[in-house]
């Protein structure tokens, strides 16, 4: 449960781009500069009130920018605010939140700036792409001995098929899904409307995935203003608090871990989050939820280990619609990385902007539901569910 | 002489290449890799719980922190695997056997492994062993590959070595 004496979080302000392949010349510090001005701007607060900047980037190879976060800082007017810069695999734009989060739960700041951008589908070939996250991983033991996110992801997905009897077809029906929901999301990178044979006829990649299961490495920014709750900021109703924050790790190899199928960081790391919000049934409590799909079974293995539904069942649930757009619990709204696509830095942060619009009901039209929502689950991960966040939204009538 | 107008210029794109030299230290796991160059699996042994890993863990998840080394036979049993293209890294080489996790005999944790030109038919279960992949190769782990336990000697281009027989 929230401790009485640490001040609340409210997301006070959204800012975002699209996702997509800029070919256009922009940069990094163009698309941060929009989104940070479009997220005070929606919170209706001036520069000089934030006393904190957060930035999250993956890499310094896929922007030729080191130290982003001083640069940032200083190119949206906020110097002499601190500023840190946060890393984690994909899950940097989620860990750049929690970070904010820290800040003012921990009583050190009260209005933070939080930041998250990619350049990394425009700026380097595909081939110097893949290079790059040869080194994630363990790089001297899996990585160059050949692992890729692609193999790893699949060697832990074949586990859970011959496990649980999870088909091909289920993995195929998540593509299905997500490249649909993009449909509906101007800013997706990959709306696609697409049927189950079309995935499992796309090119292999490794097996059982196909290009069809893989999520999509993208351009793009995010950025959402946290205040502390007891400040009037933010004029948005209702106000949208971060109400839990959980982060966990597992063993990075995959072969060091008792179970491979199992995203037990993920696990751990909801467990945390969900305490803190007092969620005791995420299955019951969470209205709709943002899941890290990098690929189709990732969403599947996710949605198990946030528990919103039980070990195993997933695939079939999903089959039948229980997380599609009109179903029980709407997941990846957005398209996902797979629809929407994966800009690593920002992922975690759109996460946020995503489930905070669905929220306050002024997200994308034919995507917000006719039902109310009232909490929100924003789940993230680096390496294969080797660092996992989660957060927990809750809108509030005040 | 043309005056360059701000408002005439669009946003535009260079291109840069860069070549990067690193000296890459393998640090404390050097005798694993050391191995890996021979054809010759060594692990970390915990002497407090008798655990052994492969691939080498430096500390226990035990918590211990002193480990020994010990060599396996190289001989195991393939769990999982995955098949399709992937580039090795530095190397530009495209590998299409595909990979698996591996548990050595011996060893309580699993091994990501490569798997050689003549594993194109193993399925999990199927006995493999570890075996120096030919040629020359940018980094220690890309030496590895794994075979049929009953692949001939000839199928693999070095036999298995001991580290101890190496002067």
């Amino acid at each position: 449960m929230p401790r009485p004496d640490r001040p609340e979080v409210v997301v006070a302000g959204c800012g975002a781009t699209a996702f997509g392949t800029f070919r256009d010349a922009s940069t990094p510090r163009d698309w941060v500069l929009r989104c940070a001005r479009e997220a005070l701007d929606d919170a209706g607060i001036e520069a000089a009130e934030v006393d904190a900047v957060v930035v999250g980037s993956e890499s310094d190879f896929f922007s030729l920018q080191l130290a982003p976060g001083a640069l940032l800082t200083d190119e949206i007017g906020l110097v002499p605010c601190p500023v840190i810069r946060v890393e984690m695999g994909g899950g940097t734009g989620a860990a750049a939140v929690r970070a904010g989060f820290m800040h003012i739960r921990s009583g050190m700041h009260r209005c933070v700036l939080v930041i998250g951008f990619e350049h990394a589908a425009s700026h380097l070939s595909g081939d110097d792409m893949r290079m790059l996250y040869g080194l994630s991983f363990d790089p001297d033991i899996d990585g160059m001995a050949g692992a890729t996110a692609a193999n790893l992801y699949a060697l832990s997905i074949a586990e859970h098929m011959r496990r649980y009897g999870t088909t091909e077809a289920q993995l195929a029906a998540v593509s299905v899904k997500n490249h649909g929901n993009a449909l509906d999301n101007p800013g997706a990178h990959k709306p696609m409307s697409i049927t189950v044979a079309d995935v499992l006829a796309s090119r292999p990649v490794s097996t059982p995935y196909k290009l069809l299961d893989c999520s999509i490495i993208s351009d793009g920014a995010a950025a959402v203003v946290l205040t502390a709750g007891d400040l009037p900021g933010g004029r948005l109703r209702p106000r949208v608090y971060v109400a839990g924050s959980g982060c966990a790790s597992d063993h990075v190899r995959l072969g060091d871990r008792p179970e491979l199928h199992r995203f037990r960081s993920k696990e751990r790391s909801r467990q945390a989050a969900c305490a803190m919000a007092g969620i005791e049934s995420p299955a019951r409590q969470i209205d709709v939820a943002e899941v890290y799909d990098a690929f189709t079974g990732a969403e599947l293995q996710g949605i198990e280990a946030l528990g919103l539904g039980p070990a195993g069942t997933a695939g079939a649930a999903l089959e039948a619609g229980e997380f599609s757009r009109d179903g029980r619990l709407p997941v990846n709204l957005s398209g996902g990385l797979i629809g929407q696509g994966g800009a690593p830095g920002a992922t975690g942060v759109m996460q946020i902007v995503t489930l905070t619009r669905l929220l306050q009901g002024r997200y994308w039209p034919a995507l917000q539901p006719q039902r109310s929502l009232r909490t929100a689950l924003a789940d993230a991960h680096g390496g294969i569910a080797t660092v996992s966040v989660t957060h927990v939204l809750e809108a509030r009538d005040e | 002489m043309n005056e360059l107008s701000p408002q005439d210029v669009s946003a535009y794109t260079v291109a840069i290449e860069l070549h990067l030299r690193y000296a890459h230290g393998l640090g404390a796991l050097s005798p694993y890799f050391a191995g890996l160059e021979r054809g010759v699996a060594l692990a970390t042994q915990c002497p407090r719980c008798r655990r052994t890993w492969f691939a080498p863990r430096l500390t226990c998840i035990c918590g211990s922190r002193v480990l020994d080394w010990r060599e396996l036979t190289g001989r195991g049993t393939v769990v999982v695997l995955t098949r399709g293209p992937a580039v090795l890294p530095v190397t530009g080489v495209v590998h299409e056997s595909g990979f698996a996790l591996i548990r050595l005999d011996g060893a309580d944790n699993l091994c990501f492994g490569r798997l050689g030109r003549t594993a194109t038919q193993l399925e999990p279960g199927n006995a493999v062993r570890l075996a120096r992949a030919p040629g020359q190769w940018a980094h220690p782990s890309q030496c590895a590959e794994y075979v049929p336990a009953g692949a001939l000697p000839d199928q693999v281009p070095y036999p298995l070595a001991s580290l101890s027989d190496q002067s």
